[in-house]
């Protein structure tokens, strides 16, 4: 495996200049990529953040934006935080929401702070720097006045195109999800004929950020919705990238320690036949280790009654009662033929 | 005729619990003979061989007798007599010591009530029924890592938390909470439980050996015997415990003693802004003092079952260095201090988790589910701050904790 | 017991306790640096250095220029270790240094002296360090790690996020002796290892240390299978009965075991509780009668 993670950085370090290597080095940035496969987990995050480091002499598009702004949201990798800061190095003018984020991972590092050097950088020891060094060079070289635009080398940055796409019922038919209480359904009859809010989690998650915060975050709009009859169609699921190890024992441990309101449409679940064609329907961002997961993206999706899911920031999680809503009148579109 | 004898708070199972701390206890005269307007008795205590012991006293003070006469009035009303443990008898389980009431005139048994003086002890004391039981307790809490124990690993990791609880001053407090929180649970399973200490000065051949907490080999694996609960424990992942061989049976680790470590912040007047260096030595030290593990590293350490035992100890000390000085009043200087500390640091500051989530840079989620509660007691609050959990004998605040140490007493 | 005086002599003794020794961080530097030091003084007064928040940053910097001197002897330099290891229980005050203490620790992971490089990879796995990681990994694909086997296997098996199981398989399989061992203790959360723990657990020709850490595995990986293992195991007269007390004892304390035993074991295990000779599977089997009682109370 470390070979392996040798000649990735090869690969980063070697990558063509110009809109090539920009998209290879993007595509990269996937966590679900083969080249990850079994991967330890921080050698996943090894690569990631040479990988981003890389954008700091290149165009920045959207996506690697975000992904940047979510690392720097949620990681605790002072690599990929490193990374993280030398690629929106790129950004010529100030973005509140980086300055904010860079501000926030700066002080997630005190007390684990590390130097951190990238094949394409360094040269010699003298300059090697810590990720808290990166950090404050990114923030250190925007004027102190906010300016309007925000801009890479080339181009404009757009936000994101939210995924949306047609899950086939056939398909999720043959998955079949087992929750909390051992209780076995097949998942097109989890998602027919009502709206769902579907996240992804596993109980091993290192970060806290991530997982466990998912789940405390939908165990409030859980309860949230309990108290509202508008909401009481409403699925609220959750499911294990892990499914082989998150047996219900677990999933229900790791649900009660986040307040989770265990109940009909509240579950914490995992697939026990159709894991992989689950991923596939959902195009779900996660790669795999030798045993357990090694990276994945915050996953939320919302799918409507008819099979159509659409894949939602999982910052909304922090704000339950608009996602809520948003939940709510999506069901009631639907209910209504709309 | 009888006397109705009633603890302030009982169990589930309609069981009392007592420390070196008295509780205030009510006595009622039930079907006196006609005629009498009131009786005459003496309350004192029966224990069994090496069961605990009581003090008695019509006030709450560290003064109890061995007895004390009472009157009660024929109408029935209720007469309060404030009971305690007599240090240092503690119980061994419950009932080995029981609350008689018996008339003066007669020396006819009245009333009887048993209970237990339930005390954290030296863990290399203990005896073996008394370390089985913590052990079965604490092997069920774990539940090979899907128990609530898990909420207790993931609330000592690194990072924000990390911060929470060794990022200044409330290091005491917040391990107070921790234990205490942790103790309850235990408590929850076995209410005859407390969590023992590691006196960690000292050579401690019960504890390192395979029946309790184990002997690690060369490879760090701890080694457990066939009967041992532990044999199933599962701090993290993989089954097992992580320890390098630095303590054995007989290892006396190298730290300040336990006489070095009470005069910190002792001169010229004790103040907890001296005190409080214990966190470097001895508690780093006696952390390190293993060598290798889990135990040697902040974000791992309570993967392995003698970070509690070690924390107890580390409690057991500011408790004894509190009762040596007098200082549990929070609202005098030396018992705290006060400074440009870390929120969660501060004397008003809620301690982390139990007081939820919290913005970021703080930790963001909260594992724990907030304090839990005692029969026994009402305090602390459910989301304690750092000066809730000075008092801790309700020396002035007037509500207890419900846990004392061996060797600690009660004093006002 | 009077406890006003037994405070009173309480304090009287404290005030007889030896002061502690008040080791300047200088002092310790300056000692180090002397041609002339005993090795055995330089450790003491490296023990002796505090922590304290008056002096932690000298404190601390004295120890990471002990520790990085390659030219000290190894007791001095683990000593000095060991305290800095002890300062990060400080963490906002060991902050400003973290990022040198790592980098340090890396440096010493590839040092020439052994015991710097074992104490190195000891602190380094513990926080699942990706480049401790990748030396211990590549030394043992290559058969030359740079600690002994057993040592680089149980280091790389603290991250259960690891790229290394697949290494374990094959050395759970290709091996013998303490290799194995750790090999197969390295498994414990591989799941696609079910159908070995259960195979080893279930051999009467394994030594009984394996049959216990596969055992352990599988109840870890696969709590349906262990339960039909332990149960068979704990009724089993051929059988050793330190394994039944321990099967015995996972049963009791582990809920979703528990759960997925037979009616019928209860009494079954009862009786030979009732019947053995052997004191620890009694105990084991009387710890499992009182956690069912209290279940059903």
């Amino acid at each position: 495996m470390p070979q392996r993670v040798d000649r990735l950085l090869d690969q980063i370090r070697t990558a063509p200049e110009g809109i090539v290597g920009d998209r290879l080095l993007a595509s990269m940035l996937r966590p679900a990529l083969q080249e990850f496969d079994g991967l330890s987990s921080n050698e996943a995050e090894l690569v990631r953040g040479h990988v981003l480091a890389a954008f700091e002499h290149r165009m920045l598009d959207a996506e690697v934006i975000n992904v940047a702004k979510e690392e720097l949201r949620t990681s605790l990798n002072p690599t990929v935080l490193a990374g993280a800061a030398l690629a929106l190095r790129a950004l010529q003018a100030d973005d509140p929401e980086c300055r904010t984020l860079l501000t926030g991972a700066s002080q997630r590092l005190f007390g684990r702070d590390e130097r951190v050097s990238f094949a394409a950088r360094v040269s010699d020891a003298s300059s090697v720097r810590t990720a808290s060094d990166e950090i404050a060079s990114t923030l250190k070289q925007w004027p102190a006045q906010l300016s309007p635009c925000c801009s890479g080398p080339i181009g404009t940055v757009t936000a994101a195109e939210p995924r949306t796409q047609t899950l086939c019922r056939h398909t999720l038919g043959r998955v079949f999800i087992e929750d909390q209480a051992g209780q076995r359904s097949p998942v097109a009859d989890l998602l027919r004929d009502r709206t769902s809010l579907i996240a992804f989690f596993y109980t091993r998650c290192m970060n806290p950020a991530k997982c466990s915060q998912t789940i405390y975050d939908l165990a409030e709009l859980a309860r949230l919705a309990f108290a509202e009859p508008l909401a009481s169609q409403l699925n609220i699921v959750a499911v294990s990238y892990d499914p082989d190890f998150d047996e219900p024992a677990r999933l229900h441990a790791f649900g009660y320690d986040r307040r989770f309101p265990f109940a009909g449409q509240a579950r914490l679940a995992r697939c026990v036949t159709g894991w992989d064609a689950m991923r596939r329907q959902f195009d779900l961002q996660v790669g795999y280790g030798a045993t357990t997961v090694n990276l994945h993206s915050r996953e939320l999706f919302m799918v409507t009654s008819d099979w159509r899911s659409l894949g939602i920031d999982s910052e909304q999680l922090k704000r339950p009662d608009h996602l809520l809503d948003r939940l709510i009148r999506a069901s009631s579109s639907h209910a209504a033929g709309g | 005729m009888n006397v109705e004898i009633r603890f302030p708070h009982y169990d589930a199972q309609s069981r009392t619990y007592v420390t070196w701390r008295p509780v205030e206890v009510m006595l009622k005269l039930v079907a006196p003979p006609a005629g009498i307007a009131s009786v005459n008795v003496e309350v004192s205590a029966k224990s069994l061989a090496l069961g605990g012991s009581l003090l008695f006293a019509t006030t709450l003070t560290h003064l109890g007798a061995a007895s004390v006469v009472l009157t009660l009035p024929a109408s029935g009303q209720e007469v309060p007599v404030w009971v305690g443990g007599a240090f240092p008898a503690a119980s061994a389980s419950y009932g080995d010591v029981a609350v008689e009431v018996r008339d003066t005139g007669t020396n006819q048994l009245l009333g009887t009530h048993d209970l237990m003086v339930r005390i954290r002890k030296n863990g290399n004391s203990l005896s073996n029924a008394e370390r089985d039981r913590f052990l079965s307790a604490l092997a069920t809490l774990n539940g090979a890592g899907t128990g609530r124990y898990s909420q207790f690993r993931d609330m000592h990791v690194g990072g924000p938390p990390d911060i929470e609880a060794h990022g200044g001053p409330g290091f005491l407090p917040w391990h107070r909470v921790y234990l205490l929180d942790f103790e309850r649970e235990l408590q929850a399973i076995d209410p005859e439980v407390t969590l023992p200490y590691w006196r960690f000065d000292q050579a401690a051949q019960k504890i390192f050996n395979q029946n309790f907490m184990g002997v690690a080999n060369a490879s760090n694996q701890v080694q457990f015997s066939a009967g041992n609960p532990l044999t199933g424990w599962v701090g993290f992942g993989l089954p097992g415990v992580d320890r390098s061989a630095g303590v054995g049976p007989t290892t006396v680790p190298a730290l300040l003693t336990e006489a070095q470590t009470l005069n910190l912040g002792a001169l010229p007047s004790a103040r907890y802004a001296g005190f409080r260096a214990m966190q470097g030595n001895p508690h780093g030290s006696a952390h390190m003092s293993h060598g290798g593990g889990w135990i040697t590293n902040p974000t791992t350490a309570p993967r392995d079952p003698i970070f509690f035992l070690l924390h107890c100890n580390v409690d057991r000390l500011w408790a004894m260095w509190q009762w040596v000085h007098q200082i549990h009043d929070p609202a005098k200087p030396a018992s705290f201090v006060t400074g440009a500390f870390l929120p969660g640091h501060r004397l008003p500051d809620a301690l982390w988790p139990w007081c939820g989530p919290l913005a970021a840079p703080r930790p963001t989620t909260a594992p724990g589910l907030g304090m839990a509660s005692s029969p026994m007691t009402t305090s602390p609050p459910t989301s304690p701050a750092i000066r809730d959990m000075i008092d801790y004998f309700g020396t002035v605040s007037g509500t207890h904790h419900a846990f004392a140490y061996d060797d600690v007493p009660f004093q006002i | 017991m009077d406890v006003e005086a037994h405070r009173k002599s309480f304090l009287a003794q404290l005030a007889k306790a030896p002061a502690v020794a008040d080791v300047k961080p200088k002092a310790v530097a300056d000692y180090a640096a002397s041609s002339e030091h005993d090795v055995k003084a330089l450790c003491d007064m490296i023990g002796a250095l505090t922590l304290d928040p008056s002096s932690f940053r000298a404190s601390v910097r004295t120890l990471l220029d002990i520790v990085g001197n390659d030219s000290l002897e190894t007791a001095a330099r683990l000593a000095a270790l060991g305290q800095l290891k002890a300062a990060e229980f400080q963490p906002a005050e060991f902050a400003e240094f973290h990022a040198e203490f790592i980098d340090l620790l890396r440096r010493l992971a590839q040092s020439p002296d052994r015991g710097m490089r074992v104490a190195a990879f000891e602190r380094l796995t513990l926080t699942n360090d990706v480049h401790a990681q990748k030396l211990l990994h590549d030394g043992l694909e290559i058969g030359k790690p740079p600690v002994s086997t057993v040592k680089a296997i149980q280091f790389l098996a603290r991250d259960d996020h690891g790229s290394a199981v697949p290494l374990f398989r094959r050395l759970a399989k290709a091996t013998i002796g303490p290799v194995r061992e750790q090999a197969l203790r390295a498994l414990a959360a591989d799941t696609q290892s079910v159908a070995l723990f259960e195979s080893i657990a279930n051999d009467k020709a394994e030594p009984t240390r394996l049959r216990q850490i596969a055992a352990m595995n599988l109840k870890n990986t696969s709590p349906t299978r262990f339960a039909k293992v332990a149960t068979s195991l704990a009724l089993d007269d051929q059988e050793d009965d330190g394994l039944r007390a321990v099967a015995v004892s996972a049963i009791t304390h582990t809920s979703e075991v528990a759960a997925k035993v037979k009616p019928e074991f209860a009494a079954s295990l009862l009786a030979v509780g009732v019947a053995t000779g052997s004191r620890v599977l009694k105990a084991s089997i009387d710890r499992y009668a009182k956690a069912v009682a209290r279940k059903k109370s």
